[in-house]
């Protein structure tokens, strides 16, 4: 039998007098795509954060690939090769493409005693990493500003990508973006489970686009965890059931 | 007709440039100057324009970067009196030679900046009010280190302060030079360096930047100390131009380097900028007094122009770049 590449085992967190988990299991397969479900104050957010080390639990273990780690901040979660990309996406709008994608990680290079940015292959690797998520883009030079959200979007995944990854964390990842956005967005999602061999986890109210993409989901509520299930058309309701009521 | 059509597109073109843009008002405002007066438009009147300017431009550079990084120094004017002092008593008083007393009028500076960058960073106090702070702080211990008075007859007003001072390269005076080394540095570090890029970066979006592991408060940390060194070199050559160490060196001068970086295009909501901006912005406050000196302009009045210059240059700017931005969508 598989055992899953990372393992949460009895998370529990508090802050203050509220528990925003309570004993929480969660794990991720290899090359799956995991959908975290559960209504607003389930705690998807709070064990996101202490996956990805922006946040410390308070009890339990974290396994990743069956050896326990201290997930104590997110450079040591990127060293694993645990990226997330916030449902804000965390992008600097006034600098481009290029420069979100490398930003913290930028390719140098010497001239005499001085390392400089190498703007040249950092242009080439994001357009080659774009590529690999299914984005052709114009002038990577341009201010992100100015793009749509499922350009800022695919940045955002591609920034992720920059480095090496093993498990990508997309929180809310087709929020606010129309029909068209969120297909392409969807499809490099389903890109990077295929062509990559990422495992993802997203976040998402939209239960539609989950069935659409997702192999298995975790159902949390009130910081507990109600159940699990694998997706498909026949499991929509009772999904559908235990993200309302807890129970299955 | 399609050669009209033509033409204007190629204007639409060079407009998009913030630099054309810039180039374009200080055009404008030397030809108005230059048919009021024969005097403007000289070889040695333009050498003196940007001698004039160099002092402020140079602490202009290291306000792109604070300004960019979404913060603001309003106590570069009183950091220049301060190093006047400094540099004029550690020579007069204490009869170090020259080279050291620069050494120490740019450490004193320097800490002033390091001062600036660790309160806003550690304490969490908005620049603002750290500057307004240290602003009266620095120039009460210029004036009170000085007794109030100024500091006449440098014992070193010998070749190295006249050579800072009042020496050129050719017919170039030695500060311009200065100035444009210190932009060509500051351009290859915006460019090029990650100390530059994420002052563009850390402008924009801070906890962005944070989170994918750049330490923030460091580099701006070191964006203020850069600036109070800037301030003190701007200071010590000032003392070496008047051969006089006087506190109240730089009075106002903040106004002058915020409206010369905000004239030339960098944002106080921070992310954009550029470094050649703020020299051209140094230039357009630099020839519109120039221009009105010859005129026999009051001075009072000048402030009101240079304000009045500011406004609608920003204004302008921001019209433009909403006009550039809808189109794109």
């Amino acid at each position: 039998m598989q055992r899953p590449f990372i393992e949460m085992r009895n998370i529990t967190k508090k802050f203050g007098g509220v528990e925003a988990l309570k004993n929480v299991d969660f794990e991720v397969y290899q090359n799956e795509i995991l959908a975290l479900l559960g209504d607003n104050g389930a705690g998807k957010s709070t064990l996101i954060k202490i996956l990805s080390g922006a946040e410390k639990k308070d009890s339990g273990d974290i396994l990743i690939e069956q050896k326990k780690v201290e997930l104590s901040n997110t450079r040591i979660a990127r060293n694993f090769g645990i990226q997330t990309v916030y449902q804000d996406l965390a992008l600097a709008e006034s600098i481009s493409a290029v420069k979100n994608i490398f930003l913290g990680k930028e390719i140098l290079r010497h001239i005499l005693f001085f390392r400089i940015l190498n703007h040249s292959e950092m242009n080439i690797r994001s357009r080659k990493l774009l590529s690999s998520i299914g984005l052709q883009m114009g002038n990577l030079n341009e201010e992100v500003e100015v793009l749509s959200g499922g350009q800022r979007q695919a940045i955002a995944i591609a920034r992720a990508l920059a480095l090496s990854v093993k498990l990508l964390i997309l929180d809310e990842p087709t929020a606010a973006m129309g029909v068209h956005e969120s297909a392409m967005i969807l499809e490099v999602i389903k890109g990077l489970r295929n062509n990559e061999k990422i495992s993802v986890v997203i976040i998402s109210h939209n239960l539609d686009h989950v069935i659409k993409i997702a192999d298995r989901a975790i159902i949390l509520k009130n910081g507990e965890r109600v159940g699990d299930a694998r997706i498909s058309k026949q499991n929509y309701n009772k999904i559908l059931r235990m993200i309302v009521s807890g129970k299955a | 007709m399609s050669n009209i059509r033509i033409d204007v597109k190629i204007i639409k073109i060079l407009f998009r440039s913030l630099i054309f843009r810039l180039l374009f008002i200080i055009v404008i405002i030397s030809a108005g100057f230059t048919l009021l007066s024969p005097y403007f438009l000289t070889v040695s009147n333009i050498i003196n324009v940007l001698r004039q300017i160099s002092y402020t431009a140079i602490i202009g550079i290291g306000m792109t970067f604070i300004i960019l990084s979404q913060n603001i120094d309003i106590s570069v004017g009183s950091v220049v009196g301060f190093t006047s002092v400094v540099g004029a008593l550690s020579m007069k008083i204490y009869h170090v030679p020259f080279q050291i007393a620069l050494i120490i009028a740019l450490i004193a500076a320097t800490f002033c900046g390091l001062a600036n960058g660790i309160f806003v960073t550690k304490l969490k106090i908005p620049s603002f009010i750290v500057t307004l702070a240290t602003m009266s702080i620095v120039r009460g211990i210029a004036f009170g280190i000085s007794g109030a008075s100024a500091i006449f007859g440098l014992p070193e007003l010998s070749k190295a302060v006249d050579f800072f001072g009042a020496g050129r390269i050719s017919i170039i005076p030695v500060p311009i030079i200065i100035m444009f080394m210190l932009f060509i540095i500051a351009y290859l570090m915006l460019s090029y360096t990650r100390f530059g890029s994420y002052a563009y970066a850390i402008g924009s979006n801070e906890k962005a930047t944070r989170l994918v592991g750049i330490k923030t408060d460091n580099y701006k940390i070191l964006y203020f100390t850069m600036t109070g060194f800037l301030a003190g070199v701007a200071g010590f050559l000032m003392m070496c131009r008047m051969g006089v160490g006087q506190a109240n060196t730089g009075l106002t001068w903040e106004f002058e380097v915020i409206s010369a970086v905000v004239l030339g295009g960098t944002s106080l909501s921070g992310g954009r900028g550029n470094i050649w901006g703020t020299l051209m912005g140094a230039i357009i406050v630099g020839i519109t007094r120039n221009g009105l000196n010859i005129l026999s302009v009051d001075p009072q009045f000048q402030q009101v122009a240079i304000g009045l210059i500011l406004l609608g240059a920003v204004a302008i700017d921001i019209a433009t770049r909403r006009t550039l931005a809808d189109r794109k969508f």
